[in-house]
């Protein structure tokens, strides 16, 4: 058997790669296995590991990489920045003191340090992350989650949104919609409202009280009567279901939670969100994306990743708060069991550059960054990928978005075989052809 | 030959590589120690090969490739090719398919002495692990083909013959007509046409692509078709990358109702009388649609009673639902006029124009929100350019040359907008053709059109034209500018998609506007014809309407040049082509559902070829422009800017309805048609009902509705509530929603 050291590669082991490495085979050697890592991985991703929904959570702006979870505490100064890193759960393997709380529940995590992409702009890096391909002046591609939603929609019997925004799916500049050229249908349902607002609640999905109660039930009935000779149509049908069922309500209800749990996840919007996504996923919602507004942090980093304000006294910046919102929901997420058949995606559109800027902060810097990844298949405990010693670029392993898409979509039990169809009618497969599934991530 | 194979064993880069053609290798040099003098002098060609038949690669290898499906989108065709193979789409590039194959990883893919050994035959037939399963079987004749093609050599062409070039394709036949689906299969037949004239039968290498597969079986090993349903059916016909198109026309072995005509019910009496009257229009569009129908054995569908006309006619034409006040006006009017009257009238109105404004918007893809300054769009200067160009019945041409010679700030020329939606040169190209000829360009950048005769020349030659426009925001050309071919890494020659070269120093906008008036009376006509046709009639006669190409048959051709001609002798005035099409019979016909079920038993293929061939009128969405001008008219409260959710097709949307303020503020409104209604308490519920249902739905109601609804207005609770309610479900219901 081969071990494969693709340094360098981007694309991994492919069969352009194999035909580069020459006549092997006319030396009698034949490489099935060598040439097919997805063969493999079907045999070990059986289907009782396969996750059941999906959590997202998008760290909008690019984190930086090493004042996060692939810190350089070797490196010189300028590089290493204002943060000591941590051990973690994980022997041997640390990450910014920014996170004490993920540091003790690493080894239910796998961190993946080498992705790397040549995209340094956020629409365009926000774009490969979450579809999988680079932009196209051709055609903008859906995201992999609206692309989950068509292949396992059940929205003719779902009272709840499949697929969940929190607070919405602002990303990347703003320029991607989710659903790109699928139906509408498939474009995540926006809560439109901040969780960690006193009076959040969700647009439209309370009947306002004049409207309640007979007066729904009266419009419905009317409704029915007038289109009995239609086809019955099942956003209709869903809309009503989710107006009249007291599951709905609960389910977007964070005042059911008690004052406790709440100030575990943290009183912050991503706090608030990621316990908004645990409730929806025990309500059987399978795709969530919370988005985390902030991290493009050019200038000022202590202030923003750490501190949250000058002269504050507990730290209540990006990092701690993301500290207290994630390990919280992989704690409840574990506790319930459920984080066995819930993916959870901790992701931003690039890293940041290695060395600090005059403005005590760090620049784009897409060729080496973070992923966490966490449930259903995924190792518990491990770390996949190297970066080099400054965080600059790959050192082992690396890993592109489209790997990464390729990956999730095999968590998930969706064929990256699957096609879909442009409206001018080209097949598009969903993964990119120069893709492969990480199969070292699944435990 | 052997020099040949010499000077490539230097150029492999891969030592490794030499292993595999060892034994090859050393017979070689043995043979040339041997025979060094003889070698030089013998000729490449060995004559004895030619009497075998000497396999052609553009012409025999290729064709079978795509035949086979390697050089497919999806497979090595594909811009980037598959599994680091990378051939042209479809065999356009005869010359790099060539390298590829022949020359490229050191020649490894063919191999000369043992052709069945060769990569390109091991792989495609699977002997190898092939991403692309088995493509070609071992001892088919087409793989017997590629292999006696590596065996003679693996040459480009015949050595010493000039190359000629495949220009295109003629099937035989391609309009087909059949009785009923029980004919036996058809032959076709397919000629090549060469660059120098000569003709050859390559019906053995044409791939059949039905449009829909479903519908007809292809038999390719007897090269025959045989329709599976009735109705219009058309098959692509490809040999390598040329494409030609086959219509099928299978008329309906029974009638589908014998009491269309014995249909009875006082609405359609007075239709019937309506088919008396023949506008000049009607002469224009209809024979052409019964011409086909008759060759179907379908009946048309009698037209739609009067109110439904005048629903119909009235969203079609001014974007909104009828007002109680036009519907008497139009009832009043005398039975024989009614429908061409109220079509001049709408087509007078400002409601018209703007409406037309707001879908030439759309045609155009203007980018017209942008522009922060301008919060209002309907004030701004390209929408208010076109809006005066609609209402003077301004020729076509004259509107479009006004676009690509625009030239300014906005505010001096509306028509820079044109050049303001598109960001770049391509883009540019890209719109031009999309916008003037419903032609998909877009292909063209990576790749030449796969099914049309574009190709990365045209595409970047047209994009060249518009590299030195400037958009600062004021639009002007200046010269210098240049887009570089991604083929050859140069500039592109500037190039009008005609093949009219213009110089890089001169403005090409005059030549642009030259090409505009020349391609009016085809190319450009045809698109905005069946633009017309489309927006009018639910479906284009080419579908779809912005991908027009050679490859896609109109369904009714002769009609559509009938259109166009008679267009060009109305001075290409926009409205006058939708007055033609809003006075046939064709537009005027009811929907299926309208037709009583007894009467008519539909299956859904019959009313599928009803609907395609214009014997029944296709319901359709309203757009959400059209059902917010009617909500607003029919409850006489104008929808705030920001309530934009009129779009009913997400969960969100369908939420907005139900319970959102979009329509719920516009029912309680205090100042509202619905507090009118609900504060009259001397009108009978009868009357009551009857208003509404003529106010909301544009019709009265039928007893069964009277019924219900009286029973629900004559609650002594709640009857606020009730009628709220009511409005909103008749506001909410499909009717509604839909034109039809």
């Amino acid at each position: 058997m081969f071990t494969v050291t693709t340094n360098g590669s981007t694309t991994g082991q492919s069969r352009r790669e194999f035909l580069r490495v020459g006549g092997l085979a006319s030396l009698g050697l034949t490489l099935p296995q060598w040439l097919n890592p997805a063969l493999a991985s079907t045999d070990r991703l059986t289907d009782r590991r396969i996750a059941k929904s999906c959590i997202l959570v998008w760290l909008d702006g690019g984190p930086s990489h090493i004042d996060t979870f692939d810190p350089k505490p070797l490196a010189p100064e300028e590089v290493r920045g204002p943060f000591s890193s941590i051990a973690t759960s994980i022997p041997g393997v640390t990450i910014s003191e920014l996170f004490p709380q993920m540091a003790k529940r690493l080894h239910k995590c796998t961190l993946i340090r080498s992705l790397t992409s040549p995209l340094g702009e956020h629409n365009l890096g926000a774009h490969y992350m979450l579809t999988g391909y680079r932009p196209s002046e051709v055609i903008e591609y859906p995201t992999w989650q609206s692309v989950v939603q068509q292949h396992t929609s059940s929205q003719a019997k779902a009272t709840l949104p499949q697929f969940v925004a929190v607070p919405n799916f602002n990303v990347g500049g703003g320029r991607i919609t989710s659903q790109s050229f699928l139906p509408a249908e498939f474009a995540p349902f926006s809560v439109n409202s901040d969780p960690a607002k006193p009076d959040f609640s969700v647009t439209n999905l309370t009947a306002p009280e004049n409207l309640s109660g007979v007066r729904l039930q009266r419009r419905q009935s009317y409704l029915q009567w007038l289109d009995s000779e239609q086809k019955a149509d099942p956003l209709t049908q869903q809309a009503f279901r989710l107006l009249q069922s007291n599951d709905t309500q609960v389910a977007f209800d964070l005042r059911q939670e008690s004052a406790d749990v709440r100030s575990r996840y943290g009183m912050k919007s991503i706090g608030q969100s990621c316990l908004l996504a645990r409730r929806l996923v025990e309500r059987g919602v399978p795709l969530v994306s919370v988005v985390d507004h902030g991290w493009d942090t050019h200038a000022d980093v202590v202030n923003r990743l750490r501190d949250g304000y000058v002269g504050a006294k507990v730290p209540v910046g990006l990092g701690p708060s993301l500290d207290q919102a994630l390990s919280a929901l992989i704690d409840d997420l574990d506790a319930s069991g459920l984080l066995n058949e819930t993916l959870v995606v901790v992701m931003g559109e690039f890293g940041r550059t290695p060395k600090w800027n005059s403005n005590g902060g760090r620049d784009h810097w897409p060729r080496a960054f973070s992923v966490l990844l966490a449930g259903g298949p995924i190792c518990r405990g491990s770390v996949f990928g190297s970066s080099d010693r400054y965080g600059e670029g790959p050192q082992s392993d690396p890993v592109t978005p489209a790997d990464l898409t390729h990956t999730i979509y095999r968590a998930l039990g969706i064929d990256p075989q699957a096609m879909l169809h442009s409206p001018d009618g080209r097949p598009i497969r969903i993964t990119d052809d120069t893709s492969r599934v990480i199969t070292e991530v699944f435990g | 030959m052997f020099k040949r194979r010499l000077l490539r064993c230097s150029d492999w880069p891969h030592r490794e590589a030499i292993v595999r053609h060892l034994l090859a290798l050393v017979l070689l040099e043995v043979f040339v120690c041997i025979f060094p003098i003889a070698i030089v002098s013998v000729p490449p060609c060995v004559a004895a090969e030619d009497d075998l038949g000497f396999i052609d690669f553009d012409h025999t290898v290729l064709p079978i490739l795509t035949k086979s499906g390697c050089n497919s989108g999806a497979c090595h065709g594909a811009a980037i090719g598959r599994g680091g193979f990378q051939l042209s789409l479809f065999g356009q590039d005869p010359g790099k398919d060539f390298e590829r194959i022949a020359r490229e990883l050191a020649g490894r893919r063919v191999n000369v002495v043992e052709p069945e050994e060769s990569l390109l035959l091991r792989k495609g037939s699977e002997l190898m692990d092939h991403g692309g399963g088995e493509r070609l079987i071992p001892d088919s004749r087409a793989w017997t083909q590629v292999r006696d093609w590596i065996h003679q050599g693996a040459h480009r062409r015949i050595p010493g013959e000039l190359q000629k070039t495949l220009t295109g394709i003629v099937v035989t036949p391609s309009r087909i007509r059949l009785a009923s689906l029980d004919s036996s299969p058809v032959a076709i037949q397919v000629k090549a046409k060469y660059s120098d004239g000569s003709t050859n039968d390559m019906t053995e290498l044409a791939t059949l692509i039905p449009h829909d597969p479903m519908a007809v079986v292809i038999d390719h090993a007897a090269m025959s078709i045989q329709p599976r349903r009735v109705g219009r059916q058309v098959v692509l016909v490809r040999v390598r990358d040329k494409i030609g198109a086959i219509e099928i026309i299978v008329a309906l072995r029974e009638q589908i109702t014998s009491s269309v005509d014995d249909f009875t019910s006082g609405q359609v009496d007075e239709v019937q009388s309506q088919r008396a009257v023949t506008p000049s229009s009607t002469q224009l569009i209809d024979p052409f649609v019964f011409r086909q129908l008759d060759e179907l054995g379908l009946h048309a569908l009698p037209q739609a009673d009067d109110l439904a006309f005048l629903r119909r006619v009235t969203i079609d034409l001014c974007g909104r639902v009828p007002t109680v006040e036009e519907i008497s006006a139009y009832q009043l009017a005398p039975h024989e006029v009614r429908r061409s009257e109220v079509i001049d009238r709408l087509l007078a109105s400002e409601d018209a124009i703007d409406y037309w404004t707001d879908r030439w918007m759309e045609i155009l893809q203007a980018k017209i929100s942008d522009n922060s300054k301008r919060s209002d769009a309907s004030n701004h200067p390209y929408r208010q350019h076109i809006r005066a160009a609609l209402a003077m019945g301004s020729p076509l041409p004259g509107i479009l040359t006004g676009l690509v010679l625009a030239n300014g700030s906005i505010e001096e020329d509306g028509a820079v907008g044109f050049y303001l939606s598109a960001k770049d040169g391509r883009s540019q190209a890209e719109l031009f053709s999309e916008v003037m000829m419903g032609v998909r360009l877009r292909c063209a950048n990576c790749h030449d059109h796969p099914l049309d005769h574009w190709t990365q020349d045209d595409y970047h030659g047209l994009a060249a034209l518009f590299a030195g426009i400037r958009r600062s925001p004021r639009v002007d050309w200046v010269s210098g500018a240049a887009n570089i071919h991604p083929v050859t890494g140069e500039p592109a020659p500037g190039l009008t998609l005609d093949h009219f070269s213009i110089a890089p120093d001169q403005d090409p906008r005059p030549a642009l506007a030259e090409y505009i008036q020349r391609q009016t009376d085809s190319s450009i006509s045809r698109a905005w014809v069946n633009r017309a046709w489309f927006m009018m009639m639910g479906r284009g006669l080419i579908e779809p309407i912005d991908d027009l190409r050679d490859s896609n048959p109109a369904s009714h051709p002769e009609l559509l040049d009938a259109l166009i001609v008679d267009w060009r002798e109305h001075g290409y005035d926009w409205l006058h082509l939708i007055k033609s099409i809003a006075n046939s019979e064709a537009y005027g016909r009811c929907v299926p559902s309208s037709v009583p079920n007894e009467q008519m038993s539909v299956d859904p293929v019959t009313r599928a070829v009803l609907l395609e061939m214009y014997a029944a009128r296709e319901p359709r969405s309203l757009p959400s422009d059209v059902l917010r001008r009617s909500i607003e008219q029919i409850t006489g409260v104008e929808i705030a800017a920001q309530q934009s959710s009129v779009a009913q097709d997400s969960l969100a949307g369908k939420l907005e309805w139900i319970v959102g303020p979009m329509l719920n503020k516009s029912l309680s409104d205090p100042h509202g048609q619905v507090r009118r209604w609900q504060s009259d308490t001397e009108t009978s519920p009868l009357s009551l009902v009857q208003a509404i249902y003529l106010r909301c739905l544009n019709r009265t109601p039928l007893e069964s509705e009277q019924q219900f609804w009286t029973e629900q207005l004559s609650a002594k609770l709640q009857r606020d509530e009730i009628i709220e309610d009511m409005v909103w479900s008749l506001l909410t219901c499909q009717e509604f929603v839909t034109n039809h």
